[in-house]
């Protein structure tokens, strides 16, 4: 059929304005408007009603195409005038390359900073846990708050209690941290195991990568020998053998059967668990409500929230409180969400540490609007053309801004760079304390972040300096006037930019100088013994070969002998726990003193306890102030005898000299003891810890098959490691050897939390004071370079080099001033968040306040030293003849 | 979004079943130059979705796919918006019982 004539010419009258159409719609736009056309004139042709006035009113209605097609060809000018003006900028920035490298090589670093200490807070602090619905994971506690005790472990009998009567859970899962000593592959080796009980894994979702999880009568003993691999056990150590499940191996020198594998993304209780076996109770294990030992972790039930599971499980320890008052009164039940207790350590620090960066951020962005000040005001004339021929100030804003995002979008792009950098050096410092349940990296979320992050750089950089060049007045620009309105209002901003510079290096350096003296107090502490030259070796001797007591005795006193031989070695002695050492068997023992106010206190005073070798103190270098150390003649036919150090003697003995006293160990009067010695209290719990009373026994009298084993060398501890392996090996060569370190590592291990902290505000804090430091050179130069005439002027009417000088100097130190007390106030406030970490520093101390201020006066004062002296250099002639 | 009577017209009308350019116009009386800025502005906004007929059903009517517009549902809460402000939306016919012509 052939179109009549007025839909044709619709047609025509489309192609013809479909020219207005930008490109990309072009097609789309021409297409969509045949097709109305047509399916209009054919429902019309197909109702006989297609008459020269619905042809008419096709035909007004086609002509409506204009509108639409100019509708979408401002849009698109709008748009391209963006790219147009970020390929401006871009020629811009190449043309004043020190400005452009300076710009964003800060933004670089804020925003990379930024982005490094986001990732982390994300993955430890807002990812949940990599388990199945973790929101309805707690952890349950057993806690005493008369003692102010929290979060202790729980014992065995509590907790099949708590399963059998608690209803606000679906299951109640218990595990404890253990080692396992592989054998039969190569070296023996200590595996670092998880005694779980067999419902943890369904609790927590998890599967194993191959074979089966635990059955429930594993938890029987007789049972439970069968054994989960790691994923990089299984490939480690027996070569990702795929017919590894069915396999027995020996651990702890009991066979046992590999009954699956985890996947590598699995790491509970935490990544460096090697094994899983089945955590089974022994019958008398069952009754115990007073050795709380075990982890415990539960699932609530659909719907019920952390408060009724707590108000349930508090009624339940009120009820075992008053059925077992001996071992349960007065302890309660905390019930506290798994993800909380999993963050608890590290979430404080990494706040801390967010905030820091975050003014480091700031600092920069202020950077970068002094610097975008003073170059606006080198670009008054061709703003005010671009003013001039029509751009509106909302126009110049955007095109200015646009100036900054180019900046900032190049800023973040080398900001994730620096980003990269900032996590594997995060993730190297790390002492460990950070959970590594999610994987810390650079991923999506972390890379929106980083652009949003640079959109809000770019906004904080850029609006002030935008506002300022966008709102002056184009004829007085135009004429190049620097009219005293526009150029006091760029140094007013310039002058508050400095001043909040300083105000937020002082927030940070003053947070990083107390930190760093607080640093300074903890090593000066004494640790109570002499750390060089010491080399400490754990042994555990499995309870199958070594049973008794006597054999225990004899395999230590043989060991030691036989390491006292070796060349260099001086003294070798053993401790149940070493100091600063998170491996041996720590004990909270309660104690009685003859005599004493102690013998009728009920509950009776604890003290820490320790099982030690004859000379364990002289090798440790553990003075002994009083009495004697222990003998060969301290054995079990012996008289019982203990040694005390000072914190307890001075507590506990009423003021008299304890040597000769009788010491009840252990509750009751059941194992009385002579205290036959007095040493020196050691800081066995780090060195920012005060000592707590603490009474040794000798291992003759309390035998036990895990001892640390310590060795003290003329030389370079680390070199004879080698040697005591294999004295180990030539004693028992399926013993496994772990936790080979020196004195020095260990105590340096001790400190790598607060070296963490320290490393990375201090590391924010010079960049901060860095970043300060070319702001206020950057504004100085500016502002000097802003009064040229009147510097000129004053000259001619007679004021000397050093006048001016002085003037620019006083002018500058007088924002510093200001910024100095603005962020002392400041930092005051906000270094209260930093009080857990400190060390005998008050979060107000008056010295680290006064030493930064002084500091930063002094860097703020060299910075405006240069500049001050260009502008006596000015000569007046030439600065008059300019205007 | 600036909420005009005009858009809110529009809304209304996606809402009783008009989905074509004409058919809008058909339903509210709007011209065509002020119909299409809307739906574009509509469609920049994520409250209205485009997409083409499908090829085999337009050569079942013998004519070129044509532009399918309907409101998402931000569409639809912008709308009970309108609704609210502007009472006399209720006049907009449904697509069923339009005008032939306009």
């Amino acid at each position: 059929m052939r179109e009549p004539a007025a839909v044709r010419w619709c047609l025509r009258l489309v192609r013809a304005v479909s020219r207005l159409v930008p490109g990309r719609d072009r097609d789309d736009w021409r297409r969509e408007w045949e097709a109305e056309i047509r399916h209009q004139a054919e429902t019309l042709d197909a109702r006989d009603a297609l008459d020269w006035r619905t042809q008419m009113t096709l035909l007004r209605r086609t002509s409506g195409s204009v509108f639409d097609a100019a509708w979408l060809r401002r849009q698109f000018t709008r748009d391209a005038e963006l790219v147009q003006d970020a390929r401006e900028s871009l020629r811009l920035l190449l043309r004043q390359p020190r400005f452009a490298a300076i710009s964003i090589l800060t933004l670089a670093l804020g925003i990379g900073a930024t982005t490094a200490v986001f990732s982390v807070v994300d993955a430890v602090l807002l990812k949940p846990l990599p388990f199945a619905e973790p929101e309805r994971l707690v952890m349950l506690w057993e806690r005493q708050p008369a003692t102010g005790r929290e979060r202790d472990q729980v014992a065995t009998a509590n907790l099949l209690d708590w399963r059998e009567q608690a209803q606000s859970f679906t299951e109640i899962a218990s595990y404890v941290y253990w080692g396992l000593a592989l054998t039969g592959h190569g070296e023996p080796v200590e595996l670092q195991t998880g005694r779980v009980s067999p419902n943890l894994l369904p609790l927590l979702g998890a599967t194993p990568l191959m074979g089966r999880g635990f059955h429930p009568d594993e938890e029987t003993a007789g049972r439970d020998r069968v054994v989960l691999l790691s994923h990089a056990v299984w490939q480690q150590r027996f070569g990702s053998d795929p017919a590894i499940v069915g396999r027995t191996i020996l651990l702890d020198e009991e066979p046992y059967e590999v009954v699956g594998v985890m996947p590598d993304t699995f790491a509970f209780p935490d990544p460096e668990t090697e094994l899983w076996v089945p955590l089974s109770y022994f019958p008398y294990e069952k009754t115990r409500r007073s050795q709380r030992m075990f982890y415990a972790i539960a699932r609530l039930a659909p719907g019920v929230p952390v408060e009724a599971a707590q108000a349930e499980m508090s009624t339940i320890a009120g009820r075992l409180g008053r059925a077992y008052p001996q071992t349960n009164g007065g302890w309660d039940v905390f019930v506290e969400p798994a993800q909380d207790a999993a963050v608890r350590t590290a979430r404080g620090p990494l706040l801390v540490l967010l905030g820091a960066v975050l003014l480091v951020l700031l600092i920069a962005c202020a950077n970068v609007s002094s610097l975008l000040l003073a170059r606006g005001a080198e670009r008054q004339q061709e703003l005010a053309i671009r003013g001039a021929l029509g751009a509106s100030r909302g126009r110049l804003l955007r095109y200015l801004l646009t100036d900054t995002l180019v900046m900032a979008l190049a800023g973040g792009a080398g900001g994730l760079l620096v980003a990269y950098v900032g996590i594997q050096t995060i993730v190297s410092l790390d002492p460990g304390n950070l959970p590594h349940w999610n994987a810390i990296a650079i991923d999506g979320r972390v890379l929106a972040f980083t652009i949003l992050l640079t959109f809000a750089a770019s906004l904080l950089a850029g609006l002030m300096p935008g506002f300022s060049a966008a709102h002056a007045a184009p004829a007085d620009m135009l004429k190049g006037v620097r009219g005293p309105a526009r150029g006091q209002t760029a140094k007013r901003l310039s002058h508050a930019v400095v001043v909040a510079e300083i105000a937020l290096s002082i927030v940070l350096l003053v947070g990083a100088g107390l930190l760093i003296r607080s640093f300074a107090r903890v090593l000066q502490q004494d640790p109570g013994f002499r750390p060089a030259g010491l080399l400490s070796v754990s042994i555990f001797l499995p309870s199958n070969r070594y049973p008794d007591d006597p054999q225990q005795i004899r395999f230590f006193e043989d060991l030691l002998d036989r390491l006292r031989q070796l060349p260099g070695v001086t003294a070798a002695g053993g401790v149940t726990t070493l100091p600063m050492s998170s491996v041996g068997v720590d004990h909270d023992m309660p104690f009685a003193v003859a005599g004493t106010a102690s013998d009728t206190a009920d509950p009776r005073p604890e003290a820490d306890f320790r099982i030690t070798t004859d000379d364990y103190f002289r090798t440790m270098g553990v003075p002994l102030l009083a009495g004697r150390t222990f003998t060969s003649h301290d054995h079990a036919k012996g008289k019982p005898v203990v040694i005390v150090n000072t914190t307890m003697a001075e507590r506990f003995f009423e003021g008299q000299n304890p040597i000769g006293r009788v010491l009840y160990w252990g509750g009751g009067r059941t194992h009385p003891a002579e205290v036959v010695g007095l040493v020196g209290e050691v800081r066995h719990r780090g060195l920012d810890t005060a000592p707590r009373p603490e009474f040794y026994v000798p291992f003759r009298q309390v035998s036990y098959g895990s001892l640390e084993v310590v060795v003290r060398t003329a030389g370079d501890p680390a070199g004879i490691a080698g040697a005591v392996k294999e004295a180990v090996f030539a004693q028992d060569p399926a013993l496994p050897v772990a936790q080979i370190e020196t004195m020095d590592d260990l105590l340096e291990t001790s400190l790598a939390a607060r070296r963490f902290q320290l490393v990375l505000l201090g590391g924010f804090a010079a960049i901060a004071l860095l970043l300060a430091a070319v702001g206020i050179y950057g504004v100085v130069s500016f502002t000097t370079s802003q009064r040229t005439q009147e510097f000129g002027v004053r000259m001619a009417l007679g004021a000397v080099p050093r006048d001016v000088l002085l003037m620019v100097v006083r002018d500058t130190m007088i924002r510093v001033a200001i910024g100095a007390a603005l962020g002392t106030a400041a930092a005051v406030g906000v270094s209260r968040l930093l009080e857990s970490s400190l060390f005998e520093v008050r979060p107000t101390d008056p010295i680290t306040i006064g030493a930064v201020v002084c500091g930063l006066a002094l860097v703020a004062l060299v910075c405006c030293l240069g500049p001050a002296r260009r502008a006596t250099r000015v000569d007046p002639l030439v600065a008059l003849r300019a205007e | 979004m600036k909420l005009t009577y005009p858009t809110s017209l529009v809304l209304q009308a996606l809402a009783r079943g008009s989905h074509h350019g004409f058919d809008i116009m058909d339903a509210t009386g709007l011209p065509s130059g002020t119909v299409y800025p809307i739906l574009r502005r509509l469609d920049g906004e994520g409250l209205v979705a485009s997409r083409w007929e499908k090829q085999t059903d337009a050569q079942k009517a013998q004519r070129p796919p044509r532009r399918y517009y309907r409101l998402t549902a931000d569409g639809e809460a912008v709308l009970v918006q309108a609704r609210d402000r502007y009472r006399a939306l209720e006049d907009v016919r449904p697509a069923a019982a339009r005008a032939r012509t306009s």
